[in-house]
């Protein structure tokens, strides 16, 4: 599997993802994400992104998770809406590699496997940015599957 | 195989040349040189596309083949001829709006066109903005005298072009227009649409450019300004230049292929 983020917009996702966290929560993001087309499941492409508006974060120590999960169904309903799916972005801030930590690991689990009960035949997944690569998870039949993020000249 | 002579790409830009996953569409007298230049510098994968056979009259510029390969199918004979080297070369036996050959050619880092029509190079566009896939097309045209008050050969020469996802594309760039296509359509349907010239230096040239700007996009082998993104050769006075179309247009966007367009948007 394989994930294509033009070059333009993985710097786009970068600067708005660096920027100062609200409450002291890393700063998160939704891409929508579609299959490069009806005859490959095995490349999808990053269409859109959005940042997590400011009121969207939550208190960690009551929630499950840090973003308000209603602001993330909502994207994913409007990104089904033209034929997307939806990734949960967010970056750690180093060079090299980046990986999710358990935290994200049980977010991805928690929120993403469920939602891609929803629509199977649309990508569900998680982009996770460091400053210069990128690592991605999609969830497939109920797991997640790592995926190769792959920025591209543009 | 040593890599000294490519010391000037630095670790990171020959690691990363080598990664490429590459496709080439039409192994004809343009494709051939492609692949063998990609298989020679060693990247990973070249996936070479092209449902047609060899005939006689190919063999004068189709680089690797020889009268011994007629009736081969092309890509697999441009597969036998390199399996020495490194790369790992796979030939697809179909049409580029082959499901296989759609979803091999947008698995890919890059991919190169070297076809004749332009409603193919159209076709190939298609699919490679789709999946986000960088595209380098190779064209000649050589235009003969067609009475005695014009010269022997009208003119000579040919492109490079490069779409990059979300930038200028072929049609921003005026390479494709709707004229071209509606008359090559009509030709073909009056069959009426002549025999491309071709010659083997000039394809040999054209492709070599096509790799160079591969350097430049994946390996920063480019100056300032990045890779051109439309060359035109003219083999009658012997220059290559960044074409005229290229003034005015706004590389960096394209109001044909949008990135929130892109992927397979209808079900």
């Amino acid at each position: 599997m394989r994930l294509n983020v033009i070059g333009r917009m993985a710097r786009h996702m970068r600067e708005d993802l660096l920027l100062s966290p609200i409450a002291g929560e890393e700063r998160l993001g939704v891409a929508f994400v579609r299959y490069a087309s009806s005859y490959n499941r095995s490349v999808v492409v990053l269409t859109e992104y959005r940042a997590l508006p400011n009121d969207g974060y939550v208190e960690l120590v009551s929630a499950p998770v840090s973003f308000d999960v209603r602001w993330f169904m909502a994207e994913a309903e409007r990104a089904a809406s033209v034929n997307a799916g939806v990734f949960l972005v967010h970056l750690h801030d180093h060079y090299g590699m980046p990986w999710f930590s358990p935290i994200d690991m049980r977010t991805n689990r928690e929120v993403l496997l469920p939602i891609s009960c929803v629509d199977h035949t649309l990508p569900t997944g998680a982009l996770i940015l460091s400053r210069d690569r990128g690592a991605a998870v999609l969830a497939q039949a109920g797991r997640l599957v790592a995926v190769n993020v792959a920025e591209v000249p543009g | 195989m040593s890599d000294s002579r490519l010391a000037f790409l630095g670790a990171a830009g020959l690691a990363k040349i080598k990664s490429l996953r590459t496709a080439v569409v039409g192994a004809g007298g343009s494709g051939s040189h492609l692949v063998q230049q990609l298989a020679h510098l060693g990247v990973v994968s070249v996936i070479i596309i092209d449902p047609d056979w060899l005939e006689r009259s190919n063999v004068n510029r189709v680089v690797m083949s020889h009268y011994g390969l007629v009736g081969q199918p092309k890509a697999e004979l441009l597969q036998w001829r390199l399996r020495r080297l490194r790369s790992r070369l796979e030939p697809i036996v179909d049409s580029v709006e082959s499901p296989d050959a759609i979803a091999a050619l947008q698995q890919c880092d890059v991919c190169f066109g070297a076809v004749d029509h332009w409603g193919t190079r159209h076709l190939i566009e298609y699919f490679c903005r789709m999946a986000f896939v960088p595209l380098i097309d190779v064209g000649m045209q050589i235009t003969p005298g067609r009475n005695a008050d014009e010269p022997p050969i009208v003119s000579a020469g040919g492109q490079v072009v490069t779409s990059l996802p979300c930038g200028a594309c072929f049609w921003c760039m005026e390479f494709l227009h709707d004229d071209l296509i509606t008359r090559e359509r009509t030709e073909y349907a009056d069959g009426a649409r002549a025999l491309q010239q071709q010659v083997v230096s000039i394809n040999g040239l054209l492709a070599s450019q096509a790799i160079t700007n591969m350097l430049g996009l994946f390996a920063g082998f480019a100056g300032a300004g990045g890779v051109t993104r439309y060359i035109s050769y003219n083999a009658l006075d012997q220059t290559m230049r960044p074409h005229p179309n290229l003034l005015g247009v706004g590389l960096d966007t394209c109001s044909h292929y949008r990135a929130e367009g892109a992927g397979w948007a209808v079900r």
